[in-house]
């Protein structure tokens, strides 16, 4: 995508997203100011106060979902902001474990972002990188076996920086085969080179998946 | 008996209103303007002990009217609500001086515990300067 349709892209869906938080922020408003109310009338006979308080507290759950989803979606819709922006690894992949969660859990995987050992911050475009990663995690989703567990995990190598997607080896019906890209992950090949990165195959040590390599700040 | 006055300045009326009810009850006087020219006019005539200011408003936006207010009534605290997900906004209002910001929806209690703070730090630095 072109930097120009990803800032339009990013510019309505921020918009629209800060729209629904203030909607989000009026219904907790209102069901906070229903529940000051119910609790000075604790005294009275009201006859489903219990169940009114139980129902509010239901709509303000809902309210807490409402603005993590937006939130997330709103910070997904900030990665459009800019072509080059710092970025920390172990939030961003925080956000892609979020943003990706639901199609894990439709096939029935568990998707975690693992911790780095230290912060590492790099410089390089985040709404392609969370393009890229979201390509390979989709990949493997298609591979895994129900049940499995995929992990996205950012380490420094060298000069550079590796992100890891991976799972158990054995947890995939067929793992992406060592050295050898699939054919539907081909289309990123100019978003890769865009990113100065490298994407392999992972076989090590009994997990399977990506390494993507990218540069600590592009060039 | 109203312990002390807030303005509420954000342009969701709605969201507003609810939240200077809900003040209200707590023994707090809100007031609520709906734009940055109605916000600082107010602060002008009748100034509050702190203001709760929205970053994101037609017209002036936040940041714009919380360098006017530091500049005209550098004694009133300021804290900012953001609408974002991030906390870049905030801590650039932060740095124009506000006292501190809240993600919107903010937590009631949060928010009276940040103001509480906030007005009780502005008292005690009044009290020095006058001796």
């Amino acid at each position: 995508m072109k930097a120009q349709e990803s800032a339009f892209l990013g510019k309505i869906s921020a918009g629209m997203t800060h729209e629904i938080k203030n909607v989000l922020a009026i219904i907790r408003e209102s069901a906070g100011l229903m529940e000051d109310l119910l609790s000075l009338c604790r005294e009275s006979s009201f006859p489903y106060q219990e169940k009114f308080c139980t129902v509010l507290g239901t709509i303000q759950g809902q309210v807490r979902r409402g603005v993590e989803l937006t939130t997330r979606l709103n910070r997904f819709a900030h990665s459009m902001d800019a072509p080059v922006a710092e970025v920390d690894l172990s939030a961003l992949l925080e956000q892609m474990v979020s943003l990706m969660q639901r199609f894990a859990r439709l096939k029935r995987l568990e998707l975690e972002a693992l911790p780095a050992g230290k912060p590492i911050t790099i410089r390089t475009d985040p709404f392609r990188l969370q393009l890229i990663l979201a390509a390979c995690l989709d990949h493997l989703f298609g591979l895994a076996k129900e049940g499995g567990r995929i992990g996205l995990r950012p380490q420094l190598d060298g000069g550079n920086v590796a992100i890891r997607i991976f799972g158990e080896k054995e947890g995939f019906a067929g793992p992406p085969r060592d050295g050898e890209l699939p054919e539907e992950l081909g289309p990123l090949s100019e978003i890769i080179q865009a990113l100065q990165a490298e994407l392999r195959t992972l076989d090590a040590g009994g997990d399977a998946g990506f390494v993507l390599l990218l540069p600590m700040e592009i060039q | 008996m109203a312990q002390w006055k807030v303005l509420l300045v954000d342009d969701e009326v709605e969201f507003a209103t609810t939240l200077a009810e809900r003040l209200t009850l707590r023994g707090i006087e809100a007031v609520t303007v709906h734009d940055g020219e109605a916000a600082l006019q107010r602060i002008a005539v009748d100034p509050p002990q702190i203001v709760v200011l929205d970053m994101m408003m037609p017209g002036l936006g936040g940041l714009e009217v919380l360098r006017l207010i530091k500049k005209n009534h550098p004694g009133i605290p300021v804290i900012l609500l953001t609408g974002r997900g991030s906390t870049k906004e905030g801590i650039d209002g932060m740095d124009l001086g506000a006292y501190d910001f809240l993600m919107k929806p903010i937590k009631i209690e949060a928010l009276v515990e940040k103001m509480k703070e906030a007005v009780e730090q502005s008292t005690s630095v009044r009290a020095k300067e006058t001796g």
